[in-house]
């Protein structure tokens, strides 16, 4: 039977009822149940559906429900849109992604779809019922038949994996070595890795291992700054709110911090949640309070101690070479992409601190362990040129 | 209805209106940036919030909507705390510097300032980047003194439906601006000023920033430059709706003569037009004529205020516009008025001076009927000398005689026969009387009664016609289209010349010249020229045109004081024409100098006004007779709006026009009309934009 007469066959008390029996749950924020949602819509008189990723997503690791299986997300936005009883479907893919909306435009036409390569305006879409698109898969599924309740989870930005409820992230993660865990739009604590999927909150199927090398402070640097280049920018507290935690981290990054930063972040952090109507305002915030509440003595080293200790805020480390180690092979001078070593064959080789920007290329290809990396402090290195074996302090 | 509290007020509201609204027109004050009365609610600014009895936090009240029972706290620690946040972050990118801003003193955002006190220097300040965008006429934009209020954007696209503005984002700053960039004009901007209305900064501003009382003069800057301030863009409108009835209608509210000055208006409305900024002025005059041309008078004939006579008489000296609008509307207000015209017909210089082929005679003649229609009795062919002996008969006189003698320069030769003046050969031509003209003319002057003369003798039959003027061709006073015609009509214009004298012993057998090098004002205004040495030369010529100006024609024995120039002195020039003589009024070229008709419409308006007091009246001679207009704030997007050109005429050949005195100028074809009418900018739709509601407005009301 072709899924329409399913559909229709179907009708909507059942659809809810089925919604409603298989506990489908809501991926994205709300993480409610989507039977609740459908009927609230239906008492809201909206009069359209969307589908789309969080406006606060900027991993958009769960497009790639979209992009395996197309067909699922447009059954599903329209299983959803008979429930409403509209014929106003869209489905939204992120802004940079016309060419995604583009190949998607002909199968979105068989259902009636239109589908836009926009930021998802909450203001246009007031009486719309506004759908996660692996929410839509799940509907469809049900209706076909082959749903399993579960989360969609992409850990260390592999690819999207179906992960049933019960699973816990320590089931999902190799966690040798790891400091702290990003799940979702938050920074948590390891422990949290006893938690199960569906007691974390996945919003964006996020799941990563942080590991010693990787730096709290420049991490959340990262993601508010992708939060920036993606919020809308018309509401004061997700345009300038998310500019001044980016700016502050920034600065923790560079050894500028402030002891004020943290409090601000938590003034701002949380006027932001509840002073913005979308995702992006509401949540881009989560990941500094989130860092700081979770990752305190990093904050304290960075700012206090202007130290990384993750050694990875390259203006807060320093790099040399051992001078005792140095075989003046001349594959660091080879390597460094901006001329910053000096030395020949047979002299212990030096870097110029002056251009050098802490890439670390030239660690990569010693093979001696000549490069060193540290938060501390430089010890004496030749002033001339000097053969290796000769250096004395 | 919904009863709802502010702040322990009570009141009782529609169900679901913006609380943030409702407060505002009750008196209560609550701080607001994103929020225009106009445009739907946005919420982003967060200046607005207060908090609702029951609900957990703050709320924006712009998108809250009243229902039963609600109480709503305008003001409490957190609200204030939050508040001064906001302000705070949006601040951050916003030049600190408010005193190099044109919009300093009547910007709402330095008034939120003042109100809510911002700290300062705790976050992160920067400028954005933006260079002004100064290449757009009418409309500047100055990026970085926005704060994102989304104000423009909304108007330009729900108010108005035009749709330019829009959101971008270049390195993670989010602005204002167009798709791709573009210039307004090539973005199908329609110039209509409402982004520069409700922007509550100085970043869309017009170029000429004007506030108080020459505000809505400068945002609709034709009805404010017409002399009798005819509402141009209303008539445009119905023009372009296609009721021309009613555009006549809307002119006749001000001016008993469209179908005249559709013809031969002067229209200084269109030299201060702003469409001339975006590309070309509206042909303003073109639609004018159109619709009183189309016009029946449906709305107007036998309509418009008739009050009770009074039992007064005036009587007005002269039938040209001046007396002639200031009898008509003298004889609406219920007095009994005479029109007293030294010439066969009235009129005045629209019968005897402006020639046929710009204005045919029954186009006056069928204006000045209504005027007799009405109830003025005009009596031709009856000249008065001694004005004051009127009072003996009349209660009031207006003396609106004009400037009907021709000056002749005081020059050698300049009373040989074959001389003329300007007033008396023109009068001559009309009348179908000898004018004394030979075959080869020079008229000497070079503004448009010039040009009169000397097509008018191209016309009589003059085998050659020159025209010379002291002023260069850059600055010759007379209109561009006039001086070009004239040249394809064969007339030579000679510019920047001096008249050495005009030569012949028994009759004039032409004019010595020099050239002149430069000519420019001392600081008293009197002129310095500066002759080319060894530059003088000769033209020969049987006739001689004075078209050198022209004075009222009156002595000292007509017992009223005159002033400069032979003009009638009057207490005040708009405000009270009284003369020397109480009950003797004046009006017109008379007073200051020959000038348009509708300046003299305006000053016959003003003189009826100011008679009708001084008999007792209001002195409000308004009235309407157009319909009510339905004038669509949403007017749309329109392709290459900037870019339409303005509509031509049709005129007949230089071959066909210039032996004959028959009408040349065809106007605009019917479609053109409406074309035309539909390239105005519609100024006046700002005006219907509400104001801002600022802290000021509030600040003596509350408690
Ligand atoms: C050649 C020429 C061309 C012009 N072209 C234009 C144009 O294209 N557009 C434009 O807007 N303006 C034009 N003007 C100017 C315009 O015509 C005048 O400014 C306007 O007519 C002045 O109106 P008025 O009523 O004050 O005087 P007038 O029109 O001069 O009328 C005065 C009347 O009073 C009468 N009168 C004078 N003395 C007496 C008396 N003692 N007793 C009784 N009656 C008397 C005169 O006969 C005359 O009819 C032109 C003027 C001239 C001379
Ligand atoms: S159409 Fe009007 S509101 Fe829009 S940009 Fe132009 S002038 Fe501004
Ligand atoms: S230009 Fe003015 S109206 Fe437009 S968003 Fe900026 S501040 Fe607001
Ligand atoms: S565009 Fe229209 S309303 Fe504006 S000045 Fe010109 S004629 Fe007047
Ligand atoms: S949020 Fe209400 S005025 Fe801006």
């Amino acid at each position: 039977m072709n899924f329409f007469d399913k559909l229709r066959d179907l009708g909507v008390k059942a659809l809810i009822n089925k919604a409603h029996a298989m506990n489908i749950r809501e991926t994205g924020l709300t993480g409610g149940n989507l039977a609740d949602s459908l009927c609230d819509a239906i008492e809201q008189n909206k009069t359209a559906v969307a589908a789309a990723l969080n406006n606060a997503d900027t991993d958009m690791v769960l497009l790639q429900v979209l992009e395996r299986d197309p067909e699922a997300v447009m059954r599903g936005l329209t299983a959803a849109a008979a429930v409403l009883g509209t014929e106003n479907k869209t489905l939204y893919v992120p802004e940079n992604r016309e060419e995604l909306a583009e190949t998607l435009r002909p199968l979105a036409g068989e259902y009636g779809v239109t589908v836009k390569s926009e930021f998802v305006n909450v203001r246009e879409n007031e009486n719309a019922l506004l759908l996660h698109i692996a929410t839509c898969a799940d509907l469809a599924h049900a209706i076909e038949g082959d749903y399993t309740p579960g989360v969609w989870v992409s850990v260390d930005g592999g690819e999207v994996k179906r992960v049933t409820d019960g699973t816990k992230i320590s089931d999902l993660c190799d966690l040798t070595g790891a400091k702290g865990l990003i799940l979702g739009y938050e920074m948590r604590p390891v422990k949290d890795a006893a938690l199960t999927v569906e007691e974390t909150n996945l919003a964006n199927g996020v799941v990563r291992v942080l590991r010693e090398h990787d730096c709290v402070v420049a991490e959340t640097q990262k993601r508010l700054l992708a939060s920036r280049a993606r919020s809308c920018g018309k509401c004061v507290f997700c345009r300038e709110g998310l500019l001044q935690l980016e700016y502050e981290h920034r600065e923790m990054t560079e050894g500028r911090g402030k002891q004020e930063y943290t409090d601000f972040t938590h003034e701002i952090g949380e006027a932001m949640a509840f002073s913005t109507p979308c995702t992006m305002g509401q949540n881009a915030s989560k990941i500094a309070l989130s860092a700081q509440d979770s990752f305190p003595q990093e904050f304290e080293a960075h700012i206090k101690k202007k130290k990384c200790p993750a050694a990875a805020c390259v203006k807060l480390v320093n790099i040399y070479i051992d001078p005792r180690k140095c075989t003046g092979c001349c594959l660091c001078l080879h390597a460094c992409p901006h001329g910053c070593i000096e030395g020949r064959p047979g002299y212990i080789h030096t870097v110029d601190d002056f251009d050098c920007t802490k890439c670390g290329e030239c660690a990569k290809v010693c093979r001696d362990g000549a490069l060193i990396i540290t938060t501390g402090r430089v010890p004496h290195t030749p002033q001339r040129p000097t053969k290796v074996g000769r250096f004395r302090d | 209805m919904a009863k709802i509290t502010i702040d322990g007020v009570k009141l009782t509201v529609p169900d679901g209106a913006n609380i943030l609204d409702c407060a505002l027109e009750n008196g209560i004050y609550i701080p607001h940036l994103c929020h225009h009365k106009d445009l739907s609610p946005l919420g982003s600014c967060r200046m607005c919030i207060v908090e609702v009895e029951g609900r957990e936090g703050v709320t924006p009240s712009c998108t809250l909507k009243a229902e039963d029972g609600l109480v709503i706290r305008t003001k409490s620690p957190e609200i204030d705390r939050l508040r001064m946040l906001a302000l705070e972050l949006l601040l951050t990118g916003h030049p600190e510097d408010c005193s190099t801003c044109p919009k300093y003193g009547n910007c709402e955002l330095q008034m939120l300032i003042q109100y809510i006190g911002p700290k300062t220097g705790r976050l992160k300040m920067r400028s954005k980047g933006f260079a002004p965008e100064e290449r757009n006429p009418l409309i500047l934009h100055d990026m970085n003194r926005c704060v994102l209020c989304g104000r423009c954007v909304r108007a330009c696209n729900e108010l108005r439906g035009v749709k330019v503005l829009r959101y971008n984002k270049r390195d993670m700053e989010t602005y204002v601006g167009t798709l791709h960039d573009k210039l307004l004009i090539d973005a199908d901007c329609r110039f209509c000023g409402a982004c520069a209305e409700v922007c509550p900064t100085g970043t869309i501003r017009d170029k000429l920033i004007a506030t108080g009382a020459g505000r809505e003069d400068a945002i609709v800057p034709c009805r404010a430059a017409c002399p009798a301030h005819t509402d141009v863009p209303r008539y445009i409108r119905f023009v372009k709706q296609g009721d021309f009835e009613a555009a006549a209608a809307v002119i006749r509210e001000k001016a008993p003569f469209p179908h005249t000055l559709g013809l031969i208006c002067n229209h200084v409305c269109e030299l201060k037009c702003k469409r001339g900024e975006v590309n070309e002025a509206m042909s303003i005059r073109g639609i004018k004529r159109a619709a009183a041309e189309g016009d029946t008078g449906k709305y107007w004939r036998g309509k418009g205020k008739q009050l009770p006579d009074t039992g007064k008489k005036v009587c007005v000296v002269g039938g040209g516009p001046a007396g002639l609008t200031a009898a008509y509307y003298l004889r609406k207000q219920g007095h009994d008025v005479t029109v007293k015209e030294a010439l066969p017909t009235v009129g005045g210089m629209m019968s005897y001076g402006i020639p046929s082929y710009r204005l045919p005679r029954e186009v006056v003649a069928a204006e000045a009927q209504v005027i007799a229609d009405q109830g003025v009795k005009l009596e031709t062919n009856c000249k008065v000398e001694k004005p004051v002996e009127l009072l003996k008969e009349y209660d009031a006189v207006l003396m609106a005689v004009g400037t009907t003698n021709g000056v002749r320069l005081p020059m050698q030769g300049n009373d040989l026969p074959g001389v003329l003046v300007n007033i008396d050969f023109l009068r001559k031509a009309s009348m179908g009387q000898e004018t004394g003209m030979g075959k080869r003319v020079i008229v000497l002057g070079g503004g448009n009664v010039a040009f009169d003369c000397a097509r008018t003798a191209k016309r009589l039959g003059a085998e050659e016609v020159h025209l010379a003027c002291l002023e260069a061709r850059n600055v010759m006073t007379a209109d561009d289209e006039e001086i070009e015609q004239a040249q394809e009509e064969g007339i030579f214009v000679h510019p920047a010349q001096t008249f050495e004298r005009i030569t012949g012993e028994t009759h004039v057998t032409g004019v010595d010249f020099m050239n002149v090098e430069s000519f420019t004002f001392d600081e008293n205004r009197r002129a310095i020229i500066k002759k080319e040495p060894g530059s003088e030369h000769h033209l020969d010529a049987d006739t001689v045109i004075f078209a050198t100006g022209q004075r009222p024609d009156l002595t000292p024995d007509c017992g009223l004081t005159l002033g400069r120039a032979n003009s009638i002195a009057v207490t005040d020039m708009e405000s009270d024409k009284s003369t020397s003589v109480p009950g003797i009024f004046a009006a017109g070229d008379a007073i200051y100098g020959t000038k348009s008709v509708i300046q003299a419409i305006a000053s016959g308006r003003e003189a009826a006004s100011q008679i009708d007091k001084y008999l007792g009246g209001d002195g409000d001679i308004s009235e309407t007779l157009a319909p009510a207009q339905d004038a669509p704030a949403y007017i749309g997007h329109v392709d290459g709006f900037g870019h339409l050109e303005r509509g031509k005429p049709e005129i007949d050949s230089a071959q066909a026009r210039q032996d004959n005195f028959n009408q040349f100028d065809h106007g605009l074809t019917c479609e053109g009309v409406c074309g035309e009418a539909a390239r105005c900018l519609q100024c006046d739709l700002r005006l219907k934009i509400s104001r801002p509601h600022v802290w000021g407005d509030f600040a003596g009301k509350e408690g």
